[in-house]
């Protein structure tokens, strides 16, 4: 990860928005399937672990399942397959919908590998380099700290819900109580905004239009040429006919 | 020299509210002054914090009637971003002030932005942490602080501009005794060997006495009296009353054995807990931050499933088929009200438990009248909650979980944030739960209370049960408390009071 680390977040965007744009633009199965495995790679090389994707599963596996539906009810190409009343399944819909999902799936992973490659201060200073002030650049590192704490604060008020004889227990109980839970959320979001604006202004926030940063983002040479060679690459596979 | 801080406030208001929240202030405050600003609930003592950083009218848009002046400049002339330049300010609730990932980035954050060079800022960092106590915390995510340690973080941030005033708003509220004495002494320090001007509001101003040369109570808005170090901790020696005398049966209504439990990311909770409760109690769980007193309450909640070992509550294990059951029966407080408050008026929120209890609505009514008139909010029945004083939203949680009848009722320092004689309000209300032959757990880190109020003492160590004894004979275990950081002679005013 401390390799990671180093390189400038403008070399992992241009990184991830390869590999997005290969998958989008891709018509090939086999390419779609590259990039995933390259994320992959990429991951247990540099970070040495895929814990993270553990949490997409199920929801990727819920995503698959909706385009193969629809791919089964609405692609009329290829060969009739079978056909039960007005249900008809052609043999086009499975390459479809493994394109589909595929496609999807790259997309997904590629971004998810970008947020958790690029530290939030990483990314603040990527737009600070782009012009954009640091006022509104900072608001990525506070995005990013707001909210754990949100979901601690929902955590400590559906116990509190629960010791009073609430269930909370559950997806399903989680879901019934939540008009109950927005209320005091609301108010103590309203409350933490409040709050800290008020003391980063008073510790001089937005004082002057600069302010000292404790790292500085750097392009070395060998970002640029592998920059350059994701462009080529992109280019290559993508748009020469 | 100059003043520090000079206040003339005829009024201060935020219409289209009337009322005013400060009035009559005329006051001068002397560079190297130490104050200590204490009174009850929603008296304005925060409010007159925000109004000496000029927070109050600038950022809180509010009519004032007066001047204010810091370091001889009227606050309508400074942007208050430009505040930092006079004024260190630190607010209450250290985690909404919070704005970084690191600990190391959030105490660079105020001097970041007056643009200081980085190794300076390096240098002011290390030094400002270490000062607080948390030297080797800079890579630590803010988010895993504990209360403590995330008010330690935010004082190092303010400590850390190196401003000639700092203003600070309760700010050892989430510390336990040995913390509060050891940012007491690095702020005294700094007072006495740099010349700080020091404004601090104290939920226990009793907690600062040695170190302040004023003492101002506030009341409604306005300064009600100004007295020395000496005077208010005379005043607070007359209002001692005796340890109450209790007794509780034999009969075990909690046992817990070789409990234990572990967090996530393998931080202990609690290690091998062996405790037996029994009906009529009214322990005091004291311990240093971190120690294991909520984790060990919330595993006789139910609320966390302990790793190893067994909780028997009524005679019957607490699991997760029986949970609902025994929950029915204990009622539970949080240190912070506002997480357990949810409904539109004060009677809806005492009423809930009832109303989840599918009781019919004439039933209940005559129990919420006879609740609220207990603990002195039947005037209040159909205001909003959050339009309650820090104080009455205490009690207005108390009135909530004694109208289902608990047997037990577990309070998690129910008493934070609050001055002394609000304490006394509710631990009487706990007290008076007790009296009934019910039983009360209440974490504390007030030994004071604990043993005022207490029949026995359980003092958490390291995440595992230390101490087991009687509370009327805490005097002789001073030794094994101070081992555990729990100093009986630092916190001697503390004492003097209790």
């Amino acid at each position: 990860m401390d390799f990671i680390e180093k390189i400038d977040p403008r070399t992992k965007l241009v990184w991830c928005l390869t590999l997005i744009l290969t998958a989008l633009f891709s018509q090939n199965l086999i390419l779609e399937i590259g990039m995933i495995a390259l994320v992959m790679i990429t991951d247990c090389i540099f970070s040495n672990h895929l814990k993270k994707y553990k949490i997409l599963l199920p929801i990727m596996l819920l995503v698959a399942s909706q385009i193969v539906v629809i791919q089964l009810l609405f692609c009329r190409d290829g060969d009739l397959l079978w056909k039960w009343g007005i249900l008809s399944v052609y043999t086009g819909a499975i390459p479809v919908a493994a394109l589909g999902i595929s496609r999807t799936a790259a997309v997904t992973l590629a971004a998810v590998q970008f947020m958790t490659w690029t530290s939030a201060i990483d990314a603040a200073l990527m737009l600070i380099a782009w012009g954009v002030p640091y006022r509104y650049a900072m608001l990525v590192v506070m995005t990013k700290r707001f909210f754990p704490l949100m979901q601690k604060e929902y955590l400590a008020i559906s116990e509190s819900q629960s010791v009073r004889g609430y269930p909370s227990e559950g997806i399903k109980n989680r879901i019934k109580n939540l008009p109950l839970t927005f209320m005091p959320l609301l108010y103590r979001t309203v409350r933490h905004t409040s709050d800290i604006a008020l003391a980063m202004e008073l510790k001089g926030y937005g004082r002057s239009k600069q302010r000292t940063f404790g790292k500085h983002l750097h392009l070395k040479s060998w970002e640029m040429i592998s920059m350059t060679a994701l462009v080529l690459f992109f280019i290559t596979v993508n748009l020469v006919p | 020299m100059e003043p520090a801080v000079q206040l003339k406030i005829e009024s201060l208001a935020f219409p289209p509210e009337t009322k005013k929240v400060l009035k009559d202030i005329d006051l001068t405050i002397n560079q190297g002054d130490f104050i200590a600003i204490t009174g009850e609930a929603a008296s304005g003592k925060s409010m007159l914090l925000h109004s000496i950083t000029g927070a109050a009218p600038q950022f809180f848009n509010g009519q004032l009637n007066g001047t204010i002046k810091v370091m001889g400049q009227n606050i309508h002339e400074i942007p208050l971003a430009k505040m930092c330049d006079y004024i260190g300010y630190m607010m209450q609730e250290p985690q909404n002030q919070i704005v970084n990932i690191t600990a190391a980035e959030e105490v660079a954050f105020g001097i970041a932005n007056m643009e200081l060079p980085w190794e300076e800022i390096k240098n002011r960092v290390k030094k400002t942490l270490q000062f607080v106590g948390l030297e080797g915390f800079e890579q630590r995510n803010t988010d895993g602080l504990s209360g403590g340690q995330a008010q330690r973080v935010v004082l190092a941030s303010v400590l850390a501009m190196e401003t000639p005033i700092l203003v600070l708003d309760q700010p050892t509220a989430e510390l336990d005794g040995k913390g509060k004495q050891d940012l007491y002494s690095h702020i005294a320090y700094l007072n006495r060997e740099k010349g700080v001007t020091v404004i601090m509001v104290m939920d226990r101003a009793c907690d600062i006495l040695p170190y302040t040369n004023r003492i101002l109570i506030m009341a409604e808005g306005a300064i009600k009296e100004e007295c020395s170090p000496d005077d208010y901790l005379e005043r607070l020696n007359k209002k001692t009353s005796p340890a109450k005398n209790i007794t509780a049966t034999d009969k075990k209504i909690i046992e817990v054995k070789d409990l234990t439990f572990t967090y996530k990311g393998d931080f202990k909770g609690c290690e091998k807990i062996d405790l037996a409760i029994n009906h009529g109690d009214f322990i005091g769980l004291i311990g240093l931050n971190g120690s294991g007193k909520t984790t060990l309450l919330k595993l006789m909640e139910g609320l966390l499933v302990p790793d190893a070992g067994a909780i028997q509550i009524f005679g019957k294990p607490l699991t997760k088929r029986n949970f609902a059951t025994i929950r029915s029966q204990i009622g539970f407080l949080f240190q912070n009200p506002d997480l357990q408050i949810f409904s539109n008026t004060v009677k809806d929120e005492v009423a809930f438990i009832l109303r989840t209890r599918k009781l019919p609505r004439g039933e209940f009514e005559e129990k919420v009248n006879g609740i609220l008139t207990e603990v002195g909010l039947l005037a209040y029945a159909d205001i909003h909650p959050h339009r309650l004083s820090r104080c009455q939203r205490q009690k207005l949680a108390i009135a909530s979980v004694l109208v289902g009848d608990p047997e037990i009722i577990m309070a998690d320092e129910p008493t934070s944030g609050l001055d002394e004689e609000q304490s006394v309000v509710i631990m009487e209300l706990l007290s008076a739960f007790q009296q009934q032959g019910k039983t009360v757990i209440l974490v504390t880190h007030d030994l004071g209370l604990a043993k005022q109020y207490a029949n026995r003492i359980v003092a958490m160590h390291k995440h595992r049960l230390a101490l087991d004894i009687p509370a009327q004979e805490i005097g002789s275990y001073e030794k094994t408390l101070k081992d555990i950081g729990l100093d009986f002679q630092k916190e001697g005013v503390d004492y003097g009071f209790h």
